[in-house]
């Protein structure tokens, strides 16, 4: 005799158990009438779930859904073109400055000069960059200087809290 | 195009073919919903989150590494977003997973009888969407999308045994409830 439970019923329905089990619940079930009703009303419910219906999403929601996605990933490409924009700016610049210099060591070096006379330009290049570096920071100078690093640093800024104030809205839109 | 598998979908966007990710959509929209739905207990918050949902899937479909199939992957974004819809909600839901008592409470907080007699398939409806998250969202994947409870457990990232314990209490319910409201003759 075996106890029919709930559990090895529910077993019983999903194919869980071994033959000899199987069996054994067999007689069971031709011995007790109430075990025989307990399982057919499980089994009843098995068949009623196996029906439950599909909840259909609103008609747009995949056009929805792509429009958000195609712009994110304009956006994404968008910011990659200024990321790259800006970084080609800077290595080209970079490069600019390393090639006026390189011209300037070649052109000392076409010369035929000693290495001595070499080093003397290089510390007479820097005296003149020093003296024109002190020229530019004249109390005239300055003030326009400061103004446009100001400047410099609003439009960051502002491009800084920018950046802030949308990882805010994603998160906020994630809860 | 309706007869590519996911991977050949999912292969073809990777490529650049972004558009194609509407087929995706296409197929997985309404049954997401309904787990959604049963989830979360309100169709604005199922829209929203299965909205979010279809973006992050997006996002890291680069880390899906084909290894298993995608609905299981794409499921365990949906339930772990809904999850998180949840806990922001402070409904608790992770506390529902690991009591072993949930199942006392369940039937305790639906043990109700109807004015009215509904018929079966309403009534079974209205107990669905009154189960909790964890319980609806195993008899969703189990009976609507016919997941076995080896991809169900992989999905709510729990044991089989665990997931077989919580279909069981979920058939038990139903069938204490249809039985206390004189459902059953008409089943049997």
């Amino acid at each position: 005799m075996i106890e029919l439970t709930d559990d090895i019923l529910n077993k019983y329905i999903d194919g869980d158990l071994n033959i000899d089990v199987v069996k054994q619940i067999h007689e069971q079930l031709n011995n007790s009438e109430i075990d025989r009703k307990r399982l057919t009303a499980l089994q009843a419910i098995h068949n009623e779930l196996k029906q439950i219906k599909t909840i259909e999403v609103k008609n747009n929601f995949t056009s929805t859904v792509m429009a958000k996605l195609l712009k994110k990933v304009k956006a994404k490409k968008k910011d990659r073109y200024f990321i790259f924009s800006i970084s080609s700016i800077f290595v080209l610049s970079s490069l600019a400055i390393i090639g006026y210099l390189l011209i300037t060591v070649v052109g000392s070096n076409s010369g035929g000069n000693a290495a001595s006379q070499n080093l003397d330009n290089y510390v007479n290049y820097f005296i003149r960059f020093l003296s024109s570096l002190k020229e530019l920071f004249t109390a005239k100078n300055i003030s326009i200087i400061g103004s446009i690093i100001s400047l410099g640093l609003l439009i960051t800024g502002y491009f800084f809290f920018e950046n802030l104030r949308q990882s805010k809205r994603r998160l906020s839109k994630l809860h | 195009m309706k007869n590519l598998t996911d991977y050949e979908i999912i292969d073809s966007v990777k490529r650049g073919n972004h558009s194609d990710f509407a087929l995706i959509i296409d197929r997985y929209k309404n049954k997401a919903f309904s787990l959604l739905i049963r989830m979360l207990k309100n169709e604005m918050d199922a829209e929203e989150v299965l909205q979010d949902c279809f973006l992050k899937a997006f996002k890291s479909l680069e880390s899906f590494r084909q290894e298993s199939k995608f609905s299981t992957w794409f499921y365990r974004i949906v339930y772990n977003t809904a999850l998180t819809r949840l806990s922001v909600k402070k409904r608790k839901i992770e506390n529902e997973m690991s009591s072993i008592d949930d199942y006392i409470n369940i039937k305790s907080d639906y043990d109700f009888h109807l004015t009215e007699k509904k018929d079966l398939s309403e009534f079974i409806q209205t107990i669905l969407e009154k189960l909790p998250a964890n319980y609806a969202s195993v008899i969703n994947m189990f009976y609507l999308d016919n997941m076995s409870c080896e991809e169900i457990a992989s999905v709510m990232e729990t044991s089989v045994s665990n997931i077989k314990v919580m279909l069981y209490r979920s058939r038990n319910t139903l069938r204490d409830l249809l039985q206390k409201n004189n459902y059953i003759e008409e089943l049997l």
